[in-house]
């Protein structure tokens, strides 16, 4: 009776999601010691850390020749709507986003597309048991999920929006 | 509901076994009540794969289709082990450190409580047991022998090939048969293709994977459209689950009583040891049906678990339990998935999933090696970008373009040998909605399992070498306990003193119980799929139960 192991999605993994945050959280506000930052007080609101997170999933899927940007098809909507179905993750989300409006004079949303993906190229290499690594590929995850499940981003992939009713039928050489 | 009064026989579980069992039951003029403690499962509306989002939807849960059960010892992860510890080029890069306790897969046990039971997500391998698997204990000194040959299911085999419609081809890997399948094999997918050009590079001689999904219009369902997800559940009817095959068919005799959402919380022996009735639960209802026989198919972490549940003053360590063997002798899933990355795009995304197999180097080695491409959810572009490809921005965009349709995956499943620390018993303190004591998992790898996984391991990385991939992924039961395909737990065998059941899978204690399902398996094969003996296995015994 195999598979039955179809690779699961983080955002319905709930063992995996459940201790990828556990291990984020017990990282604890230590783990922002030592990353590079201007010290920006933190004492946003828990919305207005949310207002850079689609500046967010546009660095980690900006629009290019083919497919739209992922705000453009609704990633920041919906994954605010998991997130808030989730809370310690959103309580996740919250932290790490009022640190990353705080790595520079102006917020992250504020930035050059460019000074943002500098950004994210440092957390995509730091210390994946701090919560600027571990942040990292957490919403990375969760915007790839979000963005790869709308028809708009599978252009030069060669798929129909959905499996059925078409189908693939053979020669598929 | 009143249940009583009309039927001759009681099923209990409607996936493979039980299914199977209720078919033949009525096909022989028996009239069969099948409770199935879980829902019943729409096609159209529940596996929703016509609308975008797919990709995000494994199979459903509905209220009522997952059991409950808490974990024992499932083992460690070794340090010396570390070898085999999962990783991926793109996926998370943290793991449990060595030393830890091993965890489940997931939710753990996924075993689908529904009118078709697991078969509703099975991939349809419809596999026969290789000659030698009945006799592994003897040829590899490890495990226990079947107290039946292969020769003793073959008609079996064929007859349910036959109803549900499996495709193949000939060659089967020493598998003898005595009818050729009745339908013809799939075509190859271009990943499956690769691996055949790669396996004769190396002497592994691969081939087609018997299916059961259907390659011709078969049973009044339509063939196959090769949409790839058929883990996610089939729309179309094709796939050979048992609710549109077996269970059809058994309705259309006029003496089918199936009860979705009911459960079974305790068998009642008389005096004699005859199972005199059942206690039943529908809605909040419960009432005790009266059991001329009884065909228990819940399964190998299920049925020992009502079986210890119904304990009562004359049989305190269970029912059907005087070996004191049931429960113990579980074996889990011992299984590995390589994938490498092909230099270019061959648009491995399309055709069946696990539609090739190498049946492996032999008995001794215990293994076999499957195209897993699909199966393993590598035909979406959210498992490529979260798996497959690191990276984000144009570059993760572009990587996804030029890369998509080149991921070729090997699976592996072998033999696990009983281990006395592998067992189910039922948890101290946790119980159910009906107040009943759920099953506890524990699972422990052996180092012959520790030492298969590493010759499952070699094997698969060789033909995706030969295939000139990149390797960009593993993952084995050496970090995850996983329950696909489980065994044991109410063994089979001729003496009443070792084992739970008779050859015929009557239980030796109780004359008019029989257990149809892979629980009676004293060992696992060398890696075949399981439903199709468990159906051959159910054919034969309510053959035998009916005479």
């Amino acid at each position: 009776m195999t598979p039955k192991t179809v690779h699961t999605p983080f955002s319905q993994n709930k063992t995996t999601r459940r201790e990828a945050l556990a291990l984020a959280l017990s990282a604890g506000l230590s783990a922002l010691i030592g990353v590079p930052s201007t010290a920006r007080a933190q004492n946003t609101s828990d919305e207005a850390a949310f207002a850079s997170l689609g500046a967010l999933l546009d660095t980690f899927l900006p629009e290019d020749d083919l497919s739209p940007a992922a705000t453009a098809v609704g990633v920041a909507t919906d994954l605010r709507a998991f997130l808030s179905a989730n809370g310690q993750l959103e309580q996740l989300f919250i932290i790490a986003l009022n640190w990353m409006d705080g790595l520079a004079q102006v917020p992250f949303w504020q930035l050059s597309f460019a000074e943002r993906t500098e950004i994210l190229t440092y957390m995509s290499a730091a210390d994946y048991n701090q919560i600027p690594g571990r942040f990292y590929h957490i919403a990375r995850a969760l915007a790839v999920e979000f963005y790869y499940a709308t028809p708009e981003s599978l252009a030069g992939l060669g798929l129909n929006p959905s499996p059925q009713p078409e189908g693939y039928l053979p020669p598929w050489r | 509901m009143a249940l009583n009064g009309s039927h001759d026989a009681v099923v209990i579980g409607s996936g493979a076994g039980g299914a199977a069992a209720a078919w033949q039951l009525c096909a022989l003029g028996l009239r069969v009540l099948l409770l199935e403690a879980g829902p019943a499962f729409d096609p159209v509306v529940d596996y929703p794969l016509d609308t975008p989002g797919w990709e995000r939807r494994p199979f459903p849960v509905k209220s009522g289709s997952r059991a409950q059960v808490s974990w024992g010892d499932l083992g460690t992860l070794a340090p010396e082990d570390e070898d085999l510890a999962d990783w991926s080029q793109a996926g998370f890069p943290w793991r449990l450190p060595a030393g830890s306790a091993r965890p489940p897969l997931n939710e753990g046990y996924f075993h689908v409580m529904g009118v078709g039971g697991s078969t509703l997500h099975f991939v349809g391998e419809a596999h026969r047991f290789h000659p030698d698997a009945f006799r592994a204990g003897s040829l590899t000194g490890d495990g226990a022998d079947w107290p039946i040959g292969y020769a003793d299911l073959e008609p079996y085999y064929t007859r349910v090939e036959q109803m549900i419609g499996v495709a193949g081809t000939p060659e089967d890997g020493g598998r003898w048969r005595s009818q050729p399948y009745p339908l013809p094999a799939h075509p190859l997918s271009p990943g499956a293709q690769v691996l055949l050009e790669a396996g004769k590079k190396i002497g592994q001689g691969w081939q087609v994977n018997p299916h059961f999904t259907l390659s011709e219009p078969y049973d009044d369902r339509p063939p196959c459209n090769y949409c790839g997800q058929c883990a996610r559940g089939c729309p179309l009817g094709d796939k050979g689950s048992t609710d549109v095959s077996l269970l059809r068919r058994a309705h259309a005799t006029g003496r089918l009583t199936l009860i979705p959402n009911a459960t079974v919380t305790q068998l009642h022996p008389g005096p004699g040891g005859r199972i005199e009735r059942a206690t039943v639960i529908v809605g909040d209802v419960a009432q005790d049906v009266e059991t001329p026989m009884v065909f228990l198919a819940a399964g190998a972490v299920q049925t020992p678990r009502l079986l210890l549940a119904s304990a009562n003053r004359d049989h305190a360590e269970g029912l059907a339990n005087g070996s004191g063997q049931l429960g113990r002798n579980f074996m889990e899933t011992l299984s590995l998935r390589s994938v490498g990355l092909a230099k270019a795009p061959i648009r491995s995304q399309f055709g069946l999933p696990a539609d090739a197999i190498w049946w492996g180097p032999g008995a001794r080695a215990g293994f076999r090696l499957n195209h897993t491409t699909s199966e393993t959810g590598l035909n979406g572009p959210i498992a490529y970008a979260n798996r497959l490809l690191p990276g984000f921005g144009n570059d993760l965009k572009a990587a996804m373009r030029q890369n998509f349709g080149a991921a070729i995956a090997v699976g592996a499943i072998g033999q696990v040998v009983p281990d006395a620390r592998s067992h189910i018993q039922l948890d101290p303190q946790l119980r159910d909605a009906f107040g009943q004591p759920i099953a506890r998992i524990s699972s422990v790898l052996t180092a012959q399992s520790i030492a298969r996984l590493r010759a499952m391991r070699t094997a698969a990385r060789a033909v995706l070498a030969a295939a000139d991939t990149t390797l960009v992924e593993e993952a084995s039961s050496r970090d995850t306990f996983s329950a696909t395909h489980v065994f044991g737990t109410a063994r089979m065998g001729r003496e009443a003193e070792t084992s739970v059941v008779t050859p015929l899978c009557r239980a030796h204690d109780h004359e008019n119980l029989w257990i149809t399902d892979a629980s009676v398996f004293p060992s696992s094969g060398f890696g075949e799929s399981p439903s199709l003996t468990i159906m051959a296995l159910a054919l034969r015994s309510a053959e035998a139960a009916a005479a």
